[in-house]
């Protein structure tokens, strides 16, 4: 697996966190929450083929 | 790799340009507020003193209000003077042309419902609906001024990190 997804995810957490606050500092709670969950689902997006990979590999290990 | 800081770049100032943008439009929509409750009163004390006929009056205060408010009075004062309609229609169809200023829709229809008053009352009622209106201008202000400086704030954080955002989710 290459790193760098580790370094984008952390970067994307930093900023939706911080949009966050900006957004919660304007009194716009509902936006807020909509950022974070745009910030999840783009992050699930990034590691869902890694997720299956995991799997497999458990599976393998098992021989489930 | 210098072709994707560039456009990293040019992501983030465009993002912060806009940002930039949409936290200046409250402060736009209340300077234009400001002005017409200006030209609003200069209609008021013309009224009140009868000097100029109504379409003498509103040609008077174009000269004297910034665009896009000059052009709105200048086109009632001609269009009054050359009888296109009653001043209610006239008034209306002047107040949807400010559709090019700052101000939003409420504002505009709380500037279109002095036209149904204007020339067909008294004096008195006329400038009870002009002082309406500029209360309501006055209440829209003190709102806008508490709001502005939140949403600027607000947008031009929104502007740089959105653009942070998208470059690193291009990356």
């Amino acid at each position: 697996m290459d790193i760098t997804v580790v370094f984008q995810i952390a970067a994307v957490g930093i900023l939706v966190a911080v949009l966050n606050q900006v957004l919660k500092g304007a009194g716009r709670d509902d936006q807020a929450t909509m950022t974070t969950l745009a910030g999840l689902i783009v992050v699930l997006f990034w590691i869902i083929s890694h997720i299956s990979d995991l799997f497999g590999t458990v599976q393998n290990l098992f021989q489930l | 790799m210098i072709l994707q800081i560039a456009g990293g770049a040019t992501i983030v100032v465009a993002t912060s340009l806009l940002g930039w943008h949409f936290g200046g439009l409250g402060a736009k929509r209340a300077r234009d507020l400001l002005e017409f409750k200006k030209s609003l009163i200069m209609l008021k004390s013309q009224i009140d003193y009868t000097i100029y006929t109504l379409p003498q009056a509103f040609l008077h205060i174009s000269e004297r209000v910034v665009p896009p408010f000059d052009i709105f009075y200048t086109k009632i004062s001609q269009e009054l003077e050359d009888s296109r309609g009653d001043i209610s229609t006239i008034w209306g169809q002047a107040v949807s042309r400010l559709r090019f200023s700052y101000l939003h829709k409420n504002d505009m229809d709380n500037i279109a419902l002095l036209g149904t008053s204007l020339g067909l009352a008294d004096v008195d009622v006329q400038i009870n609906s002009i002082d309406m209106v500029i209360t309501t201008i006055d209440d829209t202000l003190t709102k806008l001024g508490v709001q502005n400086a939140k949403d600027a704030k607000m947008y031009r954080g929104l502007g740089v990190v959105a653009g942070l955002l998208i470059t690193i989710v291009l990356l």
